[in-house]
């Protein structure tokens, strides 16, 4: 049975001339995580908030553990959710922050001293239990309120762009802690962010989404390895976005060429020969090759990465592909700018895009 | 954590209670209800006696009488306006209101400048200093300007030591704009600083490392931005100082009113209410007027400045 | 960076500003201890004798009673009123609110001097209310939009997601009030009463025309005091006025910042 089903979604807020969210759909079984990913405004935190019961939809249906709960409030979804500000009750200490929902819910003082302790101990806070939110570290205010979303045994643990405020080495850390905490609770999770490595680093389905609309929905390995929009694409950082005609199509693989290269790539259904396809080309599947004879693309910027380099290369054409590349094991670029290289476009480089 | 099923029976969601949707939702249409003792209050202490108090302007004026009649008169306006002494005083309260505007706001400026810019270590303390004479009773304040002006006060002491001749500033118009620009300052000040708080603060510090000096920094870069505050603290300080009562009456002389000390005669000396509500007409349609003026003032530079509006 | 010329007749004319500021405050305490029968500065000795003969004063007395109950009730009455009103106009969806806000603001814009009249003749009129009732009327009046804006300005300041949280985690809408709204926002109301305490305490223009012979509040005690003589009772009295003033400054400066409160 699913855990998260979301039936075509349709929210406009008043006075908006689009839509925020426009026919979404998508489903997880229980104790999957599903990441909403895009950038700010498409429509990701309002798809939440629905699923969540704070935003009523237009139209559309959301179905939890197979209940349709689009009628129900949020507190009757059995959900537990962590806000982007966090929304800890400053008056409150960390203990009386988690243990908000077991009283509401009227389980005994006795019985919620027991669960709050468990809590607690689960996010490594222990001993932080009486302090105030305004007297814990970023990270620490993240763990409380994950406590008390974990503690209502929430059957979706819900989560805004929570690690957005933190920086970098806080931000790790707290990613490779939820990770941890799903996985051993094995508890369904519905996240957003707008950070791709977090999405894939966290997720195991993504639905990248962009103006309200889902461009692409699926396991984070094929959102990574086969961006099948240009958006999706360019936001999963595959850029070199051409135009190539189609030279030969088998069933075991097809050759494309563009601007005087040729270059193998996968076998696609509906690939005619002669015909124009748009492809994005990863960077890192594309190989350089010296070229001492002077023949070939000219290096015209060069970015050091530590493990790898980032390389322009000016195609005789005159058009640019971004090129990565490991580093020699001496840690310096391979390549120099102003040097003629060969580049070699690997198959496993193209992703076909439809729109 | 308990490994139980998610919806256990322990912690089945609250059942049977209206919970919380859209926040809007909180105070719907109970919103106007919450509303209602303070509007009546409001209204049955302000509107309503106030609306009174300028129909009775239009009454024949009769001592000791205080009802509403139908007579309507222009007699009262006529008088007011027929009468050189009325214009006179009127004269002097604008004369006296505007310099101690001009007064406030210059130094108003320079002060809201300086708490702006100032240490946070100290900007409490500076700011308690600024605003602490806004709560002290103006009775005491006035009093503390008594001791300090009177002809037997400190700087007299201090002039007769010297050998100068004492000043007699106790009960003149200029004791009156010292007491009054020492009230008002604060009010100034806190305008001012409402509007250089939406400013980057950064903006002097970087007029600076272009070459500007500070006296640039303050005429080219600080005060065009913050001129809405300004405009602001200016009408403020005019529409106070004109109706300020306490401060005129305990300082100025006896023969030099303003309109405020006027009023009180009229009403507690001479029971002529109706004349007296004539007064306060008057007073209210200049408050109103400064009101106005500078909201379509701060509306043209709204345009022109946009953000630090 | 280095002030130049410019900066430093700035600084200099600031520092006299701060100057002018405390002086009347600083002169009224520091005449207050000697015990001249005339103020003198610098006091020629260290004397409480004043303050003993403020203290005992019974006209001062009166007055600083009434003083207090005013304030106090007037604050009882003006912050739960105020705070409703706040609510209201912050999470209502009605027609005509933003009248209302102004409406409820409107006595900041009248001079006390014209709302002492306006009630003056309003109470004459109906023939209704002794002294008390009508300053305790007049001085709820005036604090009134002070507790409005503090309570508006906490409520503007909440995060919307706590009150969401609180009802996703179960609460209901009234315990959503209780256990996080009110809680809150409670130090802003508190600084807002205290406030308003102050101000009904300092009142004298609105005052002057809804007292009575029998009724009389501190300021104007003091006032009529300096009307005949000038002695140094009076300023042992305001000296007392002026260091209690500056207490209960420091604690709203601590509880809620000062500036908040006076400001937006």
């Amino acid at each position: 049975m699913a855990s998260i089903q979301l039936h075509n979604i349709n929210k406009r807020f008043n006075g908006a001339s689009t839509a925020a969210v426009s026919s979404v759909s998508m489903s997880i079984e229980r104790g999957e995580f599903l990441t909403l990913l895009g950038p700010s405004g498409c429509g990701k935190s309002t798809t939440l908030r629905i699923t969540a019961g704070l935003t009523k939809p237009d139209s559309g249906r959301v179905l939890l553990d197979g209940r349709d709960v689009t009628p129900l409030n949020p507190a009757e979804r059995r959900i537990g959710m962590v806000f982007q500000s966090l929304a800890l009750f400053p008056h409150m200490s960390a203990a009386e922050n988690v243990a908000f929902g077991l009283k509401m819910r009227g389980v005994d003082a006795a019985e919620r001293k027991q669960r709050v302790a468990r809590a607690l101990d689960l996010v490594h806070l222990s001993q932080l239990a009486d302090r105030y939110p305004r007297q814990l570290s970023g990270g620490q205010q993240q763990r409380v309120a994950i406590a008390r979303a974990l503690i209502i045994e929430p059957s979706v643990l819900i989560l805004d762009e929570p690690f957005a405020a933190l920086d970098r080495k806080l931000r790790e850390t707290m990613q490779k802690e939820l990770h941890r905490i799903t996985r051993e609770l094995k508890i369904t999770t519905l996240f957003v962010t707008h950070d791709q490595e977090e999405a894939l680093m966290l997720s195991d389905w993504i639905a990248v989404m962009n103006e309200g609309r889902v461009e692409q929905w699926g396991r984070a390995g094929e959102i990574f390895e086969q961006p099948k929009t240009r958006f999706v694409a360019d936001f999963m950082g595959v850029p070199n976005f051409l135009t190539a005609r189609v030279i030969g199509a088998e069933a075991d693989g097809a050759r494309l060429t563009v601007d005087g290269i040729s270059f193998d790539a996968p076998a696609a259904g509906g690939l005619a020969v002669g015909e124009t396809v748009e492809v994005a080309l990863r960077p890192d599947r594309i190989e350089l090759d010296p070229a001492p004879s002077g023949d070939g693309a000219t290096i015209i910027d060069v970015i050091y990465h530590g493990l790898a380099s980032s390389y322009t290369v000016a195609l005789p054409s005159g058009r640019t592909l971004t090129i990565r590349d490991t580093n020699s094991g001496s840690g310096l670029s391979r390549f120099k700018s102003g040097e003629t290289v060969m580049p070699r476009i690997h198959a496993k480089a193209v992703c076909y895009l439809s729109a | 954590m308990s490994e139980a099923a998610p919806g256990a029976a322990s912690l089945e969601p609250p059942r049977g209670r209206s919970v919380l949707g859209d926040l809007a939702d909180l105070f719907p249409r109970s919103g106007f209800l919450v509303t209602v003792p303070a509007t009546l209050l409001v209204f049955f202490g302000l509107v309503l006696p106030v609306g009174y108090l300028l129909l009775l302007s239009f009454n024949p004026a009769r001592a000791g009488v205080t009802d509403l009649t139908s007579d309507i008169t222009f007699a009262n306006y006529l008088r007011l306006v027929g009468d050189a002494y009325y214009w006179r005083i009127l004269g002097r309260t604008l004369w006296i209101a505007a310099v101690v505007t001009v007064l406030s706001t210059t130094l108003g400026f320079l002060l809201a400048v300086s708490l702006w810019q100032s240490n946070p270590r100290w900007k409490g303390l500076l700011t308690v200093i600024v605003l602490a004479p806004l709560l002290v009773s103006i009775v005491a304040r006035t009093f503390g300007w008594i001791i300090i002006l009177g002809s037997k006060g400190i700087i007299n002491k201090l002039l007769l030591s010297l050998g100068l001749p004492a000043l007699q500033v106790m009960y003149t118009d200029v004791a009156v704009i010292i007491g009054l620009v020492h009230v008002l300052l604060p009010y100034a000040v806190l305008t001012i600083l409402a509007s250089l708080d939406r400013l980057d603060a950064t903006l002097p510090e970087a007029a600076k490392t272009l070459g500007a000096n500070g006296a640039v920094v303050l005429r080219d870069i600080i005060f065009p931005l913050a001129l809405p505050g300004i405009v602001a603290s200016g009408t403020i300080v005019f529409s106070l100082a004109m109706s300020s009562y306490v401060t005129p009456a305990m300082m100025g002389a006896a023969n030099s009113s303003v309109i405020t000390t006027v009023i009180y005669q009229q009403f507690v000396v001479n029971f002529n209410w109706h004349f007296g509500a004539v007064l306060v007409a008057i007073l209210l349609a200049a408050s109103l007027l400064t009101i106005l003026f500078t909201l379509s003032a701060l509306a043209r530079f709204g345009r022109r400045f946009g953000e630090a509006l | 960076m280095k002030a130049d010329a410019s900066e430093i007749v700035v600084k200099t004319i600031v520092l006299l500003l701060y100057a002018f500021l405390l002086a009347p405050l600083v002169m009224v305490v520091a005449t207050s201890f000697g015990s001249d029968a005339v103020e003198s500065f610098p006091p020629r000795d260290f004397s409480l004798i004043w303050y003993a003969k403020a203290l005992a004063e019974p006209s001062f007395m009166q007055g600083l009673k009434t003083s207090l109950w005013i304030a106090a009730a007037a604050t009882l009455i003006a912050t739960p009123l105020g705070a409703a009103a706040a609510f209201g106009i912050h999470r209502g969806r009605f027609p005509g609110r933003n009248v209302l806000q102004a409406l409820l603001l409107a006595p900041l814009l009248v001079p006390g001097l014209v709302t002492g009249i306006a009630l003056l003749v309003a109470f004459t009129a109906l023939d209704v209310g002794t002294a008390p009732e009508r300053l305790l009327f007049g001085h709820a009046l005036v604090i009134l939009p002070y507790s409005i804006r503090t309570t508006l300005a906490s409520l503007v300041r909440l995060d919307p997601a706590l009150e969401e949280a609180a009802g996703l985690f179960g609460a209901s809408r009234l315990q959503t009030l209780v256990y996080v709204t009110l809680p809150s926002i409670a130090q802003g109301i508190f600084a807002g009463a205290l406030f308003g305490f102050i101000l009904s305490f300092d009142e004298a223009a609105l005052s002057l025309f809804l007292i009575d012979v029998d009724t009389v509040t501190l300021p104007i005690a003091i006032m009529s005091h300096i009307e005949y003589s000038i002695d140094p009772s009076v300023t042992a009295l305001s000296s007392m006025m002026i260091m209690a003033t500056l207490l209960l400054m420091i604690l709203i400066e601590r509880l809620f910042g000062l500036r908040r409160l006076l400001g937006a």
